[in-house]
């Protein structure tokens, strides 16, 4: 046998001899104790990191302007939702609840609302068809000056009540107008009605900036910003938050007179 | 420590409890020779069955088990994280139990001691576990190359240390 044989055969000897003293029993409902813990501590791991890796998916999106949930408020920034209340909304990223709308792809177009006044509950079936033909011309609006006009572009709502889709916009000439009119040929019983909203890039550069510093905030003076709306009738942004009360002077001091703060 | 009496089959209706009794005195001979220490093979194997409870019911066959746990044990202690967490290496025995434990080999023991961990572990589980050297390569998760590797220095390293021992006692002889 070669000398390097031997000392392994003499290790493993030894090893054993060595090992061979110590023993011990299991314990064992401290060992399943251990075991429920690490399983509880993984799943709350597993819990935050799948959190985490939403939020930052949903912060990338918003970040590249493209993709997102319209639902979810999570999709390009300060996206402009017209509301039955007749206000544009930014809402914060994630907040819920919120139904949001934009035209960058023809997923996120999911309806245009009512300006807030709405045809008799009980409409014959004609007046629901006008009111179908009303949703769907709203929509190839909205699609449509979303995508081609949106420096100029705000919102599009619906006014059952006269049959009237009524869009927001800047009235400078940049054909908008015209092209809106073409978009709504195919339903000849829409009539259309254009509003002059000359402030809203600068409104809506505003709503941004606010929302983008929700976070801020809430981390440094507790105050919780829920949404924030563009007023339709073009006179200044509303910011939404349950301190309203205590909150409302230093938020207007510090984005100025255009906002407005309320519950 | 409260501790339950261990009989094997006997601890529950949970396989993996079974299979913890039946193999635990084995399992810890192999953390005591991995960590030099008695407390430390406690611990180093204590966390490996906890790492591997929660997946117990992934593992099928009853046989894989053990080397799950042993696998676990040995990348936990080899790896840099509980390297630096818990001790540095020293080529001294600790004091206390492990001290005692020693005295049977204490020349071993010190051989042992100054191998680098890997090392230690890979020589562990070819000589005292009888592993192949690709068992051994997959328990450390590295190459068989690599494997190879740690075993020739920690022989060498060892027979350093034990054979002038082996000598002195031929000539006694």
């Amino acid at each position: 046998m070669r000398a390097e044989d031997e000392f392994e055969e003499e290790l493993s000897v030894r090893l054993g001899a060595r090992a061979a003293g110590i023993g011990g029993s299991p314990p064992l409902a401290e060992l399943r104790e251990a075991g429920r813990r690490r399983a509880r501590r993984r799943g709350v791991v597993r819990a935050v990191t799948a959190v985490a890796v939403l939020a930052v998916g949903a912060g990338a999106l918003t970040q590249l302007g493209g993709g997102g949930n319209a639902a979810s408020g999570a999709g390009p920034a300060a996206t402009p939702v017209v509301t039955p209340t007749g206000t544009a909304v930014v809402t914060p990223t994630g907040t819920p609840g919120r139904t949001s709308r934009g035209a960058e792809t023809d997923e996120r177009v999911k309806t245009v609302l009512s300006c807030g006044r709405s045809g008799p509950s009980s409409a014959p079936a004609s007046d629901q068809q006008a009111g179908a033909d009303l949703v769907a011309a709203g929509r190839a609006v909205e699609r449509m000056a979303r995508q081609e006009y949106g420096d100029h572009y705000f919102a599009t709502c619906l006014d059952t009540a006269e049959g009237t889709l009524v869009v927001m916009r800047n009235p400078a000439p940049t054909g908008l107008d015209a092209a809106a009119s073409q978009a709504v040929a195919p339903w000849p019983t829409v009539k259309l009605r254009f509003v002059a909203a000359p402030s809203y890039p600068s409104q809506l550069t505003l709503a941004k900036e606010i929302r983008a510093e929700a976070g801020d905030w809430s981390a440094t003076k507790g105050v919780y910003i829920a949404w924030v709306e563009i007023a339709l009738d073009g006179k200044g942004v509303i910011v939404h938050t349950p301190q309203a009360e205590t909150a409302r002077a230093e938020i207007v001091r510090q984005y100025g007179n255009l906002v407005s703060v309320g519950l | 420590m409260k501790r339950e009496s261990m009989r094997p089959g006997g601890s529950g209706s949970d396989p993996f409890d079974e299979f913890v009794a039946a193999r635990y005195q084995a399992l810890l001979r192999g953390a005591y020779l991995i960590t030099g220490d008695v407390h430390d093979a406690r611990d180093l194997l204590h966390d490996a069955l906890a790492r591997v409870y929660p997946k117990r019911s992934a593992i099928r066959e009853p046989g894989a088990a053990e080397g799950y746990v042993r696998r676990t044990m040995v990348r936990t202690h080899v790896s840099r994280w509980r390297r630096t967490r818990r001790e540095v290496l020293t080529s001294v025995l600790p004091d206390g139990p492990a001290v005692q434990e020693a005295e049977r080999d204490g020349q071993l023991a010190a051989a042992l001691a100054g191998l680098p961990r890997r090392q230690r572990a890979a020589v562990v589980l070819r000589y005292y576990l009888d592993l192949p050297v690709a068992q051994v390569a997959v328990e450390l998760g590295c190459s068989v190359t690599t494997a190879k590797t740690h075993l020739a220095r920690g022989l060498k390293a060892l027979r350093q240390e034990l054979e002038p021992a082996r000598e002195l006692v031929g000539r006694e002889g």
